[in-house]
């Protein structure tokens, strides 16, 4: 008896009513098979979550609105497509739906890019970089030196994401007693332009924070919207404490880190930006206390050298006329003994 | 922020320095090696900080937790 059998008897439900994942998975890959109409369509989109694999396959959403689908070039096609394209161009691919049955994803292997034109978001942050670059936002006479030791720094980041224990635990391991205060904004969606805003002119208020960090994960350009956002940018420039940008990943660029006083390529090494390694300060100070201690013996031996050669001149000097004074008194005594 | 540490460095710094160049008698350098040695006692204890408490705001209200690697 099979394991869908003795099952089936279990529940009481006919045998042949269940499926394995692999059946259902065969089932789903055979109707993508057989539909002409998943297959040779073309598909308009903007190019998001772009992603190479060592292999060379290329990886990618195509995104409209609020719908996606995930894409792939192989690495035989691509010299075949040519064309170049990149995050957040608007395209129209060509290709076929596949039905990937280990893992039961849907994917539209690409056979042909045709590019449209830079994509919605893209631009919009294209022409705010160019407005606000204009607007001498960005020009490093306006940037606020970060401080080398803070004693308070203040992070601005979801309360939920990875972003918060990066951020804290990288500033933890360069200098772990530091005070941290984390003001919670969301950091993508409707809220987080008012949020992150909000988060800036509150930590910016305190007296006490120095240096405030603006950080969440990586993402799409659409997940990072609100850091290219206007009102964010200017809120940035117009804080008196220093910021410090660690935004999504590497590659990831918003106008915000333009606008900030330092940026960084993610929020672990804007927390290690922040912050100075606490033991490199206490060992600065060490070896100025061991200089310091070399420095006195070595004078104090020298001071003690001269007081010595001084006593020896003294000496000799007295010695010197005891002797002048024997020889007269010699002299005199022979002149009388003559 | 600690701003007098880049200062308190150099001051003891020179201090050093004049000793090394023997500008001081025996009993000014002395004094000179008991002022540094302040300077850099009171560094220290300004290096030291404060808590290992990470502060979070959440609508208003302020909560206090450690955050850990393994959080």
């Amino acid at each position: 008896m099979s394991k869908v059998d003795e099952i089936g008897d279990k529940l009481s439900i006919p045998p042949k009513f269940i499926n394995t994942v692999e059946e259902i998975n065969l089932k789903l890959s055979d109707t993508v098979d057989k539909n002409s109409q998943l297959k040779n369509i073309y598909v308009l989109g903007e190019i998001t979550n772009l992603n190479e694999t060592s292999q060379g396959h290329i990886f990618f959403d195509l995104k409209y609105e609020n719908d996606l689908i995930s894409c792939i070039i192989f690495e035989f096609k691509r010299n075949k497509i040519g064309s170049k394209f990149e995050e957040g161009e608007e395209v129209v691919i060509q290709g076929s739906i596949d039905y990937y049955e280990k893992k039961g994803e849907i994917t539209l292997k690409t056979n042909n890019v045709f590019p449209v034109g830079m994509g919605k978001y893209y631009k919009q942050r294209k022409e705010l970089k160019e407005k606000l670059r204009k607007e001498g936002l960005f020009k490093k006479t306006h940037k606020k030196s970060i401080p080398k030791i803070p004693e308070t720094i203040g992070v601005i980041t979801s309360n939920e994401g990875d972003a918060i224990k990066d951020i804290v635990n990288s500033i933890r391991k360069r200098y772990p007693d530091m005070n941290i205060i984390v003001k919670h904004s969301s950091v993508q969606g409707e809220k987080a332009e008012k949020q992150i805003i909000e988060a800036i002119k509150y930590l910016d208020s305190k007296q006490n924070i120095d240096v405030i960090i603006v950080g969440r994960g990586g993402g799409s350009i659409e997940d990072l919207q609100a850091f290219n956002k206007e009102k964010v940018a200017k809120a940035i420039f117009n804080s008196d404490t220093p910021i410090i940008t660690g935004i999504g990943h590497r590659e990831d660029e918003t106008v915000s880190d333009y606008v900030a006083d330092k940026q960084c390529i993610t929020p672990t090494e804007a927390g290690k930006e922040a912050v100075p390694k606490k033991q490199e300060l206490i060992d600065e100070l060490n070896q100025l206390e061991n200089e310091l201690n070399t420095a006195h013996e070595k004078f104090k031996k020298i001071k003690k050298r001269e007081q010595q050669m001084k006593t020896n001149k003294k000496k000799l000097r007295i010695l010197k006329t005891l002797t002048i004074i024997m020889i007269i008194t010699i002299i005199i005594l022979i002149w009388v003994l003559i | 922020m600690i701003k007098d540490y880049e200062k308190n460095k150099e001051q003891i710094e020179s201090i050093i320095k004049q000793i090394n160049q023997e500008k001081f008698t025996m009993e000014e350098a002395e004094k000179q090696k008991k002022k540094a040695e302040k300077i850099i006692k009171e560094t220290k204890q300004k290096l030291q900080i404060g808590t290992k408490q990470t502060k979070i705001i959440k609508d208003n209200s302020e909560t206090k937790k450690t955050i850990s690697k393994s959080d």
